[in-house]
């Protein structure tokens, strides 16, 4: 596999691709120089069990079953009394389409004829529904769209403009670009249909030739307007599809997707069409166009969005925007938060938006100036390690105050400034979902060593918020769940995790089992905490104990209490540890260990290292007479001040003075270590050799 | 010999629903994992994550092949939003261990046309082992100067240029062709009913 070269679309590839596309799109292509005839006869058993989806203008769209490949697909016919004049420009639509191929156009699978001669082109089938349809479910409240909704059709706008865009490069227009002639489909599938008004530029047999002038033969017209739209759609169509004698270019399209965005942005066409259709006509022809914030001004519409709109609305082609990429980038440029070219953006607003773009970080800074006051607490209490540890970490907070203070004052003004934001907190959700998750992501899985009730209250304030922005995603309801669970709190982390447990099943179901035992607002009491510590038996989650631990330690005010959570983690981590002894007293800061198969005083902590599972307990005195323990590296971290370990495995005091600085008395075994070693042994260290 | 492989029988999809059918498991692992190593390489999944990545597609896939339905969009959409999802989010539960596809996924930010082009590349990736799976059966059909015509003519040459290559008069190249051609477009066409459709 890892031999296999990827060069970019090779020949063969290519080939192999067409051959695929030209696989599914036919069914009798294995009969490829097969008489004619026999084809057409094979038409009518082909298709069968007709049923209308349509009928548009000079259409009817059908779904029928294909009884070659057994499927269902759309079919496009004439009107019955179609004119055969009609047959050459119809034929011409299914030939033009089947030039295009790109995922955001109609593929079309087959031209022919039927039994009496009709053209007919079948399409593959698509499931979803109109643009026009979806345009006016995210418009049924009056105030502006949501933007949730927003974002969704600035998506498929962006689609479409990919699809227009490789249709231009191709050298065809659309001409009728329009709600009505976009499909959008559940997965995300947009695609552009109709193509019956598209052209060829600079194909003369497409491009003002016989389609036009028999668009422009009055008889003809006659029939045709009985029948539907002929030339474009009033509201839609460019001012210069008006007036033939205009060469109508790209731009024309583009014009086109402007008033497509008008519509997406308002719910209706820039040109209304309640009068008269030539009434509509003279004003597309005059630009009377009202900009969107003016003809709706009680409705929430992005500034830099309806610029871009009425840029591309331009009345004169060369006011609009150059290519479809240019319009499309300019649409970009709003969804990155960045200024559309189309606003002639000032100063100030380039620096609003540069706010609002870089908010989390500000956000970020402002919180952190908050804690740095506990930042600094923690970097103090590293000093007592060693002298050279505590400059530095000195050195660093104070820089970071420094920093702190002056971000601060920036970080308010940039929180007032969003504060002024109409788009409010689910657009910003929406938009930075993944950063808050890495965000929260940090504060419960990372931070939370430094200071567990801060940086969990935190990660719930974070997710309190995504919850309330009626965000799509369901994952803030996972980790408040979790976070909920780490403060004890069983009732509401059940509430979330039932909104949502994946990757959280197992807490789901140790939170559901011990749910009667916990009241909210309170700890659990010891013997519930450690029993569902005990629950909680995957390896991967023992971090997830220690955190609970640390919690526990800042909220518990008894410490024998809070000693039952440290024993069911020290059990956890010592999963062979048999015939417990773990007496603590709390009057003497003293613990006594003991037992078979307690090997461990230190967890393995994900994102964390090595944790001193007895540093909560603020022990002076330690026994660790007769255990398994070997190594006083286990003791790093506890700042003991007499420690027993007769009897235990320890066998080398050498590095006491790095793991145990307190240490000022030492029970050792006759012969456990040398006691006169003057590696290790020194002033105000007493040895007790029993 | 071919015969029985064209009568009806149930397609990969629906068997998938059955979640005992060890059969149609195994037979989901040999479509599916050469297609899934493609894409992955695509993505430039780094070595380390590679297997992580591909075991967790090809499960999370199979448990989802089953609830694919045909009224609500095209199986290839479906495939390529189903794997792009996967994939995003294996890497955004291992960011910290991913690091090449960290770019990537900053990418992700940029939104659809991002989203777009994966679904793109996937739903390519997935017609281009259709037609390999294509090729590989049908090439015991034909002699090795059938197949070089028919790979020759694939990669661009035209009729006269395979005919100096292979030593072959021009009618029979003509005709080897399209004998290979209509042959790899019915296996093409089977494949395509057998694994996209319900």
């Amino acid at each position: 596999m890892k031999g296999h070269s990827h060069k970019d679309e090779s020949q063969a590839e290519i080939s192999l691709e067409t051959l695929f596309d030209l696989a599914e799109a036919s069914s009798d292509l294995i009969e490829e120089e097969g008489p004619l005839t026999e084809e057409l006869n094979a038409v009518a058993q082909r298709y069968t069990e007709f049923s209308l989806i349509a009928s548009g203008g000079m259409k009817i769209i059908s779904k029928v079953r294909d009884n070659n490949t057994g499927r269902y697909v759309a079919i496009a016919q004439l009107h019955e009394d179609a004119p055969k004049e009609l047959y050459e420009p119809f034929l011409r639509e299914a030939r033009l389409t089947a030039l295009l191929d790109h995922p955001n156009i109609i593929s079309i699978h087959n031209i022919g004829l039927d039994e009496y001669g009709a053209p007919f082109f079948t399409m593959k089938l698509r499931g979803g529904q109109g643009l026009n349809q979806l345009i006016e479910a995210c418009h049924q409240r009056k105030t502006g769209l949501k933007p949730v909704d927003l974002d969704r059709l600035l998506e498929i706008f962006l689609k479409i403009c990919d699809g227009m865009a490789y249709a231009h490069s191709e050298g065809v227009v659309h001409l009728d670009i329009k709600p009505e002639n976009i499909q959008v489909g559940i997965y995300g599938e947009v695609i552009i249909f109709d193509w019956g008004l598209g052209k060829v530029l600079g194909d003369p047999s497409y491009d003002g030739g016989e389609f036009d002038q028999i668009l422009l033969n009055p008889d003809l017209l006659n029939n045709m307007t009985q029948i539907g739209q002929v030339r474009g759609t009033p509201g839609f169509m460019a001012p210069e599809q008006i007036e033939c004698k205009n060469k109508v270019t790209p731009r024309a399209d583009i014009y086109s997707l402007g008033a497509l965005l008008y519509t997406m942005l308002t719910g209706v066409p820039p040109i209304e069409l309640a009068g008269s259709v030539h009434d509509a006509l003279q004003r597309t022809k005059d630009g009377a166009i009202l900009s969107m914030r003016q003809r709706f001004p009680d409705v929430e519409i992005p500034r830099g969005l309806a610029a871009v709109g009425m840029k591309a609305l331009a009345l004169h082609p060369r006011n609009r925007y150059e290519s479809v990429e240019a319009l499309r980038k300019d649409v970009v440029n709003f969804m990155a938060g960045r200024s559309t070219l189309a606003e002639n953006a000032g100063f100030l607003k380039e620096l609003n938006l540069f706010y609002k773009r870089n908010l989390k970080i500000c956000m970020v800074i402002l919180l952190f100036s908050l804690v740095t006051s506990a930042v600094t607490f923690s970097f103090m209490l590293g000093l007592h390690r060693s002298k050279a540890k505590a400059d530095l970490a000195r050195a660093r907070a104070e820089s970071s105050e420094r920093v702190a203070l002056r971000e601060k004052e920036r970080a308010e003004n940039a929180l007032q400034l969003y504060r002024e934001q109409k788009e409010g907190l689910s657009f910003f959700v929406e938009r930075h979902f993944q950063e808050l998750r890495k965000e929260v992501h940090a504060q419960t899985d990372v931070r939370i060593f430094e200071n567990p009730v801060l940086w969990l209250d935190e990660a719930r304030a974070y997710l309190d918020r995504m919850i309330r922005s009626e965000s799509r995603a369901l994952w803030p309801y996972m980790q408040r769940g979790y976070v909920y669970f780490m403060m004890q709190d069983l009732n509401a982390a059940n509430r979330d995790f039932a909104q949502y447990d994946i990757n959280a099943e197992d807490l789901h179901a140790v939170s559901r089992k011990f749910a009667d035992q916990a009241v909210s607002g309170q700890l659990l009491d010891p013997e519930t905490l450690g029993a569902l510590i005990g629950e909680i038996d995957e390896p991967n989650r023992r971090s997830q104990a220690v955190i609970m631990l640390l919690y526990d330690r800042e909220k518990r005010e008894s410490l024998t209490d809070h000693a039952r959570i440290v024993e069911a983690v020290l059990a956890a981590y010592n999963d062979q540890w048999q015939a417990e002894t773990f007496d603590y007293d709390e009057g003497t800061s003293s613990l006594r260990l003991g037992g078979k198969g307690l090997v461990r005083l230190k967890g393995a902590v994900k994102d964390f290292g090595n944790y001193p599972l007895l540093r909560s307990l603020d022990l002076k005195v330690l026994y660790l007479q007769r255990t398994r323990i070997n190594n006083l590296v286990q003791l790093d971290g506890l700042g003991i001040e007499e420690l027993d370990i007769r009897g235990s495995r320890i066998r080398d005091c050498s590095r006491s003075s790095e793991f145990l600085p307190n240490l000022k008395i030492l029970k050792v075994s006759a012969g456990q270590v040398p006691a006169d070693d003057p590696v290790w042994v020194r002033e105000g260290l007493q040895i007790i050799v029993e | 010999m071919t015969d029985d492989r064209y009568s009806t029988r149930q397609t990969l999809i629906i068997r998938a629903r059955n979640r005992d059918d060890a059969d149609a498991w195994d037979e989901f692992v040999s479509t599916y994992r050469l297609f899934i190593c493609h894409v992955l390489n695509r993505m430039n999944v780094g070595e380390n994550d590679f297997e992580d990545l591909l075991q967790e597609v090809m499960l999370r896939l199979w448990e989802k092949l089953g609830s694919y339905d045909p009224d609500k969009g095209k199986f290839r959409s479906w495939l390529s939003y189903v794997v792009r999802n996967i994939v995003l989010n294996f890497v955004q539960k291992n960011k910290t261990r991913i690091h090449k596809l960290e770019q990537f996924s900053l990418e992700v930010k940029d939104g659809s046309a991002f989203h777009s082009g994966v679904d793109r590349m996937i739903e390519r990736e997935w017609k281009l082992h259709i037609s390999g799976m294509a090729m590989d059966s049908i090439r015991s059909l034909f002699s090795e100067t059938a197949i070089a015509v028919f790979e020759l003519s694939l990669e661009g040459l035209d009729r006269m240029q395979i005919s100096k290559r292979l030593q072959i008069t021009p009618d029979s190249v003509k005709v080897l062709k399209s004998r290979v051609k209509s042959r790899y477009l019915m296996e093409v066409k089977r494949l395509i009913n057998e694994l996209e459709t319900c």
